[in-house]
C-alpha cells in the first residue's frame, strides 16, 4: 500500500499539473510526455514511448515516479487513445 | 476520492465550449504495477470504453510478456480493429488522500499519442469508496468489495460531477 510519502508526492503532483501553464502544455501537443514527480515540469516529451522512456533516463530522473501523459493532438477526441489504434 | 479535471490546451478555440482554448478532462495518475515495476500513468476516465486499456509500449516496460496472452479484438471511435492483449495487473489509483489498490485484467493495445483509456473493466473487482464522510485513513480493500462511484471536482475540490460505475460481485 502507498507510504504517506507516496500520498505526498501525489498530493503536489495534482495540484502542481492543475496549475500548470496551458502554454507550455501546448507546446507538446501529439507527443508523450512526463512529468517531474511533483508534477512542477515537464522532464522529457517524445513522439513514442520508448523515446520518451529514454529521455527520462538520460534525464537521470526515476521513471518509477515520473507520471507519463499522452497530450492529444487534436482538439477533440474520441475513444481517448483508441481514435488512432493501428489497425491489426 | 476526488479528482478535479486537468486541462488541456487546444490548437484553436473550440466552438462548442464557446471558444475557449482550454479543455478540461477527467484524467487521472494511475500507477499501473507488475511483479518487476510500476509506472505512473495519467489515464483517462471513458465511461464508453467497456476495456480498461494501456498502450503494449507500457507492458514492454513493465516487463509484461504478451507473448501468450489471450487475444480480444477492439474497435476504436475511428472504426479501426485492432488486437488487444491481456494480462493481469496490479493497479493504484490515489488521489493524495485516499487510495484503492488491487489486481485486475487490462489490455495492451497498440496506438498512438493519445493516452491510456481507463474503462468500466478496469474498476471491477476495486474497491468501495465514497467522497463524502468516508475516513481517510488509506487500506487495502478485500477484492470483493467494487468501486461504486468517482467525484469530480473543480480545482478547489468542489465536486462537479459524479460518475457511476458498474459494479461486479466476485
Amino acid at each position: 500500500m502507498p507510504t504517506e510519502e507516496y500520498l505526498a508526492y501525489r498530493r503536489k503532483y495534482l495540484e502542481n499539473r492543475a496549475k500548470f501553464s496551458m502554454e507550455e502544455l501546448a507546446r507538446h501537443a501529439g507527443k508523450w510526455i512526463a512529468w517531474s514527480p511533483d508534477g512542477s515540469s515537464i522532464v522529457a516529451s517524445a513522439d513514442d514511448l520508448d523515446t520518451l522512456d529514454d529521455l527520462i533516463r538520460s534525464s537521470r530522473q526515476d521513471s518509477t515516479c515520473c507520471v507519463v501523459e499522452a497530450i492529444p493532438a487534436c482538439d477533440t477526441v474520441f475513444g481517448a487513445g483508441l481514435a488512432h489504434a493501428e489497425e491489426k | 476520492m476526488r479528482f478535479a479535471y486537468l486541462g488541456l490546451p487546444a490548437r484553436q478555440p473550440i466552438y462548442s465550449l464557446g471558444g475557449v482554448s482550454i479543455r478540461h478532462r477527467p484524467i487521472v495518475p494511475t500507477h499501473l504495477m507488475s511483479q518487476r515495476q510500476g509506472l505512473p500513468i495519467d489515464s483517462a476516465i471513458d465511461s464508453a470504453a467497456d476495456d480498461t486499456i494501456f498502450s503494449e509500449a507500457f507492458a514492454r516496460r513493465l516487463g509484461v510478456d504478451l507473448g501468450g496472452a489471450p487475444i480480444g479484438q477492439g474497435q476504436a471511435a475511428s472504426g479501426v480493429h485492432f488486437a488487444i492483449r491481456y494480462a493481469r495487473v496490479r493497479l493504484l489509483l490515489t488521489d493524495g488522500y485516499e487510495s484503492c489498490e488491487w489486481d485486475s485484467l487490462v489490455g495492451f493495445a497498440p496506438y498512438g499519442s493519445d493516452g491510456p483509456s481507463w474503462g468500466m473493466q478496469g474498476s471491477y473487482n476495486s474497491s468501495t469508496f465514497g467522497s463524502e464522510g468516508l475516513n481517510r485513513k488509506y487500506s487495502s480493500l478485500p477484492i470483493h468489495h467494487f468501486m461504486e462511484f468517482m467525484c469530480f471536482t473543480d480545482l478547489d475540490r468542489h465536486e462537479v460531477g459524479t460518475v457511476r460505475t458498474r459494479a461486479k460481485i466476485t
